[in-house]
């Protein structure tokens, strides 16, 4: 059984003074299943966000499903989501969205302090952690006092600490340079070998090239999909230049 | 210049678009302003002035008090505003940056800083104006109320006040474009763009800070406890506050991080969800805001003290006079003991009563009582000396007073039955009264008497105008009190104090015929033989209630006013800088919150977290204030003494009153401010 299952997604916006209507999703499926690996790219304005939005259930879709463990979470109380996204749910931001109040060890614990776990509890799970994603010297730091790739590293401990079943990682790399965006793909197939399920919402071959499967997203559909299968990051590399350059071009393939 | 109309409505606009910031900017200034003009106006008012020629009245201190409160709450003012011109240009920093970045040169966005500088000048200072000239009559209503200020018909314009008020503020104004353009030519555009946003260092526990605050605070509040007397109280009282405020400022900023601190190194304590998220917001919350906690706590603190102290003098008076005049004309004689022509004081009495009666007016008698007073020095033994100056009484100087059973039953209505050789007293300790009859010339001693107290008097008796401690003594009759007189003149010799006889007279007419009473009385006591039969003495004379009370009023009303008038002040300045540190926390909180809900924290538990922690930070410097009220009470009810004011339950009710009052409007102006937090958080 599929880990996500989407289906038919749909959702239209309604600006703001009646009227203009805009659809952000069509119609929009697809399924992960457990260890999976994936990376959704799409131009600005093709929908990836409004997509990462409704499976993070931060946002609600017009029509259609979302199955985690085949558990509809478009259905979910609102004063049950929040509990939800934090013991189901592991997320990565673009600019890290660290608390500079707290201290980088606050920062990981933080899901684990809101969901109420003992402080116990909270050591044991996370030592373990932090020296797996080499990041246990910097504990007792704060986030000014590191550089942009530990933060990662360090949101990416945070999103890991609860034990989620999918991670869900908007731009992870977008603000990191080339070497810290390397080795925070390193640190994604080291963690995804080890059994974590990823999705991936990027702009960047180079990241999406990490991943398993990659899915293209155009006027709220995907569009077309890529997979690794046994092939090498270059080759995934070019084959995703490749479809990128054709969807330029305005190819008319299939998905 | 072809866009020269660029300037103008550039700046209109970002008035207009921070309007949320500006608008209680101005209005505070249009409140100072015209609280200002007020004051100087009631200084000058002609018409009062021509009604009320050369005698002491309650306008005179009014006068007197506006004068100094103008000084006062115009340097407030200025501190006050350059404070919010800080905050102001901090908001808008960005603003600025983007006209620079945009091809604004520095030299056009000094020229639009100018412009709004005007506008708000405009504004604030021509708005205040006219508020000014509008409340000023109603504010010489209020004064006729409290202190029977007399009030001119008509509409008085204070040009000098106006020009005055409006130029200092116009200098204040000018001040603060200065520092703004200072801070503009100084700064990078993309400093300013990037505005607010550095990296938030976490404040470190500042051990020599924490210590010092609660060293000076605890060294305030034993001087406000232990301080004893009034004169005592002038001169520690500005030492107390010293320390306090030191300590204020110790303890908001050191001592509250210090405990949080404490608190997170709990691990239990700390990682438990509602803790978690309250210890770290609250350490840079107070990391940020403590000095503008502490410049509330200092504030609330000055608003409470001055409307209480003042309050409990102003109702207090009503007392103090009752004490003071038991009837409408107080009769005083000062004599002394003369071996031929002894003073007859029930021959006096009969002289003034059938001069009243002469005149067409009942006069009935309330009592009569004679005194003797001297100053005296307090051992540490409890015994008293008349060598005020010797070891040891430094500093605990008292004034004694002696008086008859008879005075004492003629003024209380209370038999005491005192025995020869005992005495009844009142603020004595021990059981038996101790006078050493030393002089101060060359050490002389001319021995002590003793008495044994017979009956402790929980209320002092007799009514002296004194500023030190007052101790009296009821003594069993006339030969007893010329016993105490003999010795005291032993020792003071050509220096000792008169006896005093005081007669107290009820008549039956109202305060003017009073007035012409005493009128015609000064010019028939001219004439020989008036006072036949009285015997020898040195001076006599009218006190009359309705002088006292119009003085006491003056005194005691101007006092208020001035009270309430930097309350006011200081309220409008409290109120916009909570405003405007409730702006300054949303615009931070917002992002931080956001993240929060990202990672799992659901928006009830956001709401909740906020409100206690926003209730907290605001609240903190109000419950400070009201702790430091509480021991600031004893100097209160000590410095009160200097004005006659001795009841400690009015002043007690008064205070708590204030504190109860200030609470309400602390809440008021809170959650009005939380509105608009809320907003920007939830936005």
């Amino acid at each position: 059984m599929p880990i996500l299952q989407v289906s038919d997604l749909k959702k239209i916006y309604t600006t703001r003074f009646g009227g203009q209507q805009v659809q952000a999703l069509t119609s929009v499926n697809f399924a992960v299943e457990p260890g999976e690996y994936v990376a959704i790219m799409g131009e600005s304005g093709s929908g990836k966000t409004t997509l990462l939005n409704i499976l993070a259930a931060l946002d609600k879709p017009t029509s259609g499903q979302v199955l985690l463990d085949g558990k509809n979470i478009v259905t979910i109380k609102e004063k049950d989501i929040a509990a939800f996204r934090r013991d189901h749910l592991g997320f990565v931001f673009q600019d890290f969205n660290l608390l500079d109040t707290f201290s980088i060890q606050d920062n990981i614990l933080l899901p684990l302090v809101l969901a109420g776990k003992t402080y116990k509890e909270m050591e044991k799970r996370l030592l373990p952690l932090a020296r797996r994603l080499g990041i246990d010297s910097l504990l007792k730091k704060y986030p000014y006092e590191v550089s942009g790739g530990q933060k990662q590293r360090v949101a990416v401990a945070r999103a890991l600490i609860t034990e989620p079943r999918i991670v869900l990682a908007d731009e992870p790399t977008g603000a990191l340079d080339s070497k810290a965006t390397d080795s925070l793909l390193n640190l994604f197939d080291q963690v995804n070998a080890e059994g974590q399920t990823i999705l991936m919402v990027t702009h960047s071959t180079k990241a999406a090239s990490h991943a398993k499967r990659v899915m293209f997203i155009r006027d709220g559909e995907v569009f077309h999909q890529i997979y690794k299968g046994a092939g090498t990051t270059e080759e995934m590399y070019q084959k995703i230049s490749d479809t990128l350059t054709l969807l330029a071009a305005g190819g008319e393939e299939d998905a | 210049m072809r866009n020269s109309s660029l300037y103008p409505k550039l700046a209109v606009q970002s008035i207009r678009n921070n309007r949320r910031f500006y608008l209680p900017y101005i209005l505070a200034l249009m409140g100072d302003v015209a609280a200002i003009y007020i004051m100087s106006a009631l200084c000058n008012d002609p018409g009062v002035k021509d009604m009320t020629p050369g005698r002491p009245n309650g306008y005179m201190y009014v006068s007197i008090f506006m004068s100094l409160g103008q000084v006062i709450a115009y340097l407030f003012s200025a501190v006050f505003v350059l404070y919010i011109n800080g905050f102001l240009m901090k908001q808008r920093k960005k603003e600025l940056g983007l006209y620079n970045i945009l091809g604004m040169g520095k030299g056009h966005i000094a020229v639009v800083l100018l412009i709004e500088t005007l506008l708000i000048a405009l504004f604030g200072i021509g708005g205040g104006i006219i508020a000014g000239l509008t409340l000023h009559k109603l504010v010489s209503l209020i004064l006729h109320q409290m202190v029977g200020m007399p009030v001119p018909f008509g509409f008085y314009i204070s040009w000098d006040g106006m020009i005055w008020t409006a130029a200092l503020f116009l200098l204040l104004l000018a001040v603060t474009l200065l520092v703004n353009l200072n801070k503009v030519r100084l700064s990078k555009p993309i400093e300013l763009l990037r505005g607010g946003n550095m990296g938030e260092r976490e404040p470190k526990t500042r051990w020599f800070m924490t210590l010092l605050g609660i060293v000076t605070l605890g060294a305030g509040y034993y001087i406000a406890v232990t301080t004893r007397t009034g004169v005592d109280a002038i001169v520690t009282y500005f030492l107390a506050v010293g320390l306090v405020i030191l300590g204020t400022y110790c303890l908001f900023t050191a001592v509250s991080i210090f405990i949080l601190k404490a608190l997170r190194k709990n691990k239990k304590f700390y990682y438990q969800t509602s803790h978690f998220i309250g210890v770290s917001g609250m350490l840079y919350r107070m990391k940020q805001n403590a000095v503008g906690l502490a410049n509330i706590c200092i504030l609330c603190t000055m608003v409470m003290v001055m409307l209480s102290g003042t309050l409990s003098l102003y109702l207090g008076t009503a007392d103090m006079i009752d004490e003071q005049y038991p009837g409408d004309i107080n009769v005083e004689v000062d004599y002394y003991p003369h071996p031929e022509e002894p003073f007859d004081g029930d021959a006096m009495l009969a002289v003034q009563t059938g001069f009243i009666e002469s005149q067409g007016v009942t006069a009935s008698s309330m009592g009569t009582r004679c005194e003797l007073t001297f100053g005296a020095g307090q051992r540490s033994d409890g015994s008293f000396t008349t060598d005020r100056f010797s070891d040891g009484t430094v500093g605990a100087i008292v004034s004694m007073s002696f008086i008859t059973e008879e005075g004492y039953a003629a003024v209380t209505g209370e038999t005491l039955g005192l025995a020869p050789g005992e005495v009844a007293a009142y603020n004595v300790p021990g059981d038996t009264l101790t006078i050493h009859w030393d002089s101060q010339k060359e050490g002389r001693k001319l021995g002590e008497s003793a008495y044994p107290i017979a009956k402790k008097l929980s209320s002092n008796p007799c009514f002296t105008a004194s500023i030190v401690q007052m101790v009296t003594v009821v003594v069993p009759d006339d030969a007893a009190l010329s016993e105490i007189y003999e010795r005291e003149t032993a020792v003071y010799q050509e220096n000792s104090n008169p006896l005093v006889w005081h007669a107290y007279l009820d008549v039956d007419c109202g305060e003017a015929a009073i007035l012409e009473l005493e009128e015609r009385y000064i010019d028939a006591a001219g004439d020989r033989g008036f006072f036949r039969n009285t015997g020898k003495w040195e001076i006599c004379k009218w006190d009359l209630r309705s002088e006292g009370e119009e003085e006491s009023y003056g005194l005691a009303g101007g006092f208020l006013f001035l009270g309430l008038f930097l309350g006011f002040i200081f309220l409008l300045a409290t109120v916009l800088i909570i405003y405007y540190k409730q702006i300054s926390e949303g615009y931070e909180d917002k992002e931080r919150f956001e993240i929060m809900q990202k990672v799992g924290l659901s928006h009830g538990e956001v709401k909740r977290s906020i409100h206690s922690q926003i209730l907290m930070v605001f609240f903190l410097p109000i419950v400070v204030a009201s702790i430091h009220i509480v021991f600031d009470f004893n100097m209160v009810e000590k410095l009160l003494t200097l004005f006659y004011i001795h009841n400690s339950a009015l002043t007690a009710l008064c205070t708590l009153g204030t504190v109860l009052v200030f609470f309400i409007a602390y809440g008021i102006v809170y959650v009005l401010t939380a509105r608009t937090y809320y907003k920007i958080v939830e936005r």
